[in-house]
């Protein structure tokens, strides 16, 4: 098994009035990694990268190992993703999907997906596009995780859910990592849902990530530099994209 | 797996190919207005309209569900999306030139005094104008959007308007416009005098337009960022 399922090196991506520059990070085995950040900070450009549905203008990108262009269709295989809007045919019923789906991932458990179905309580047969959000974002995840991938992408999955479903796709994530190593990252800007289920965090503002560690270690760095008063990942997020006056980011390097 | 994605993509939508099928009547209706040998060019004209509404339906609804972005993020090449959507156009556009074939017999039936239209070369030219529309739709689908789709049908339909509007009105006695007659009613009567050669060209085009339009969608589809 290799020591990460992925690293993003020095990607950098401009586009008019916005630049994605020398975005680095590692994903570990068995990891969870919150992606935070503000909106528009360039979560979701991350993310369509690593997917290859956006092309870097530099840097590399490496999925289990292997380049995320090369071996995309491989890649893909073993790969979950949610989108930012749960993208499904809007036509397309739950039971219609498992189908669609069981011919693209070699791996697809239908045993499973029911069972994912039943437990999100997502009618089988009703069309995506009368389903809410909330019901839509558990189709897609119940469809995400259907063929055991070892890597889920979630981009703002809990964004604009209710707080039960919010709780419900939280557990999810937690349940994917518990079982046989397998990895998460997930964006959001909802920092208490990446404190509840992340273990490392990224954290990325106008483009460049400004910290990527292991959640303890970076509270824990900073709870030295605030004099052991129990600051929370909130507090340090602000801090990191400007919006509090804890301890200054100067201070917690030193 | 292309067979079986095809199969999975036509059933999701039959709702709109059902649907679509209402404009066989105006499609008929377009053709009986076109003159006492309306019945020649019912099947081809219907099957276009099908087609092109049927095209409109389907990419803004996969443009407003981001179709596109969802099969890119699935283990499917593009190469591999296009063969769907190929297989899948072409069974449409056979469903549609069936039902055309289907209405306009029995429009002769009952309401004769339109021609007679030629059965066989109807068939193939409905198939050809459904095929050729259905790759050009995705080809321009794949490299811009579904907005592009919409926005060409509108300049098509105008531009076929305008042929019509100058021949019925007073600009028809302009020169140019009396040129340009005389050189049509020559080549009409060029194509009258070698049906064959004429069955061979436009045959050899359209089969060579069509598979250009669908080569070009790959090429887009796999050039294409999902921003």
């Amino acid at each position: 098994m290799p020591d990460s399922i992925l690293t993003l090196d020095g990607v950098t991506r401009h586009f008019p009035g916005f630049t994605l520059d020398r975005i680095s990070f590692v994903l570990r085995p068995g990891s969870i990694m919150g992606l935070l950040g503000p909106n528009g900070a360039g979560k979701t450009t991350t993310i369509k990268l690593i997917l290859n549905l956006i092309h870097p203008d530099s840097g590399s990108i490496r999925v289990f190992g292997l380049d995320n262009r090369r071996h995309e269709i491989e890649i893909k295989r073993q790969i979950g993703y949610v989108g930012e809007n749960a993208l499904l045919p809007p036509d397309g019923t739950a039971r219609w999907l498992g189908r669609y789906l069981a011919i693209c991932f070699p791996s697809w458990d239908d045993c499973l997906y029911r069972r994912y179905l039943a437990r999100f309580e997502v009618p089988a047969d009703k069309p995506a596009r009368a389903l809410s959000k909330g019901t839509r974002t558990k189709l897609a995840l119940a469809a995400a995780m259907a063929h055991r991938p070892r890597l889920l992408i979630l981009d703002e999955p809990t964004s604009g859910l209710d707080p039960v479903v919010r709780h419900e796709v939280l557990n999810a994530i937690r349940e994917v990592a518990a079982d046989d190593g397998r990895s998460v990252l997930f964006s959001t800007h909802i920092v208490s849902d990446a404190e509840a289920a992340a273990d490392t965090v990224t954290v990325i503002r106008d483009g460049r990530v400004l910290v990527s560690e292991g959640k303890d270690e970076l509270l824990s760095r900073w709870r030295r530099a605030a004099g052991e008063s129990p600051l929370s990942l909130e507090q340090i997020f602000l801090n990191l994209v400007g919006g509090s006056a804890a301890p200054s980011v100067e201070a917690v390097d030193r | 797996m292309i067979l079986k994605l095809a199969r999975e993509e036509l059933r999701s939508r039959l709702r709109v190919l059902a649907m679509v099928s209402i404009i066989l009547f105006p499609g008929l209706t377009f053709s009986l207005a076109a003159g006492p040998n309306g019945y020649r060019i019912a099947v081809p004209l219907t099957v276009a309209l099908l087609v092109v509404a049927y095209n409109q339906r389907t990419t803004y609804d996969d443009d407003k569900a981001r179709g596109l972005p969802f099969l890119r993020s699935l283990p499917i090449s593009p190469t591999e999306i296009v063969c769907v959507k190929a297989l899948v156009s072409a069974t449409v556009t056979i469903v549609y030139t069936g039902l055309a074939l289907i209405a306009t017999a029995l429009c002769v039936r009952f309401i004769p005094g339109h021609g007679s239209p030629d059965w066989p070369g109807s068939a193939v030219a409905g198939l050809g104008v459904g095929l050729l529309t259905m790759s050009l739709t995705h080809a321009i689908y794949f490299r811009l959007d579904a907005k592009a789709v919409g926005t060409l049908g509108a300049v098509m339909l105008f531009a076929a308007a305008i042929p019509s509007l100058a021949v019925n009105s007073a600009v028809r006695d302009a020169p140019v416009v009396r040129s340009l007659l005389q050189t049509a009613s020559g080549a009409t009567n060029w194509c009258a005098r070698n049906p064959s050669a004429v069955a061979v060209i436009v045959g050899a085009t359209a089969v060579l337009a069509t598979a250009a339009g669908w080569a070009y969608a790959a090429w887009a589809l796999s050039h294409k960022e999902f921003l």
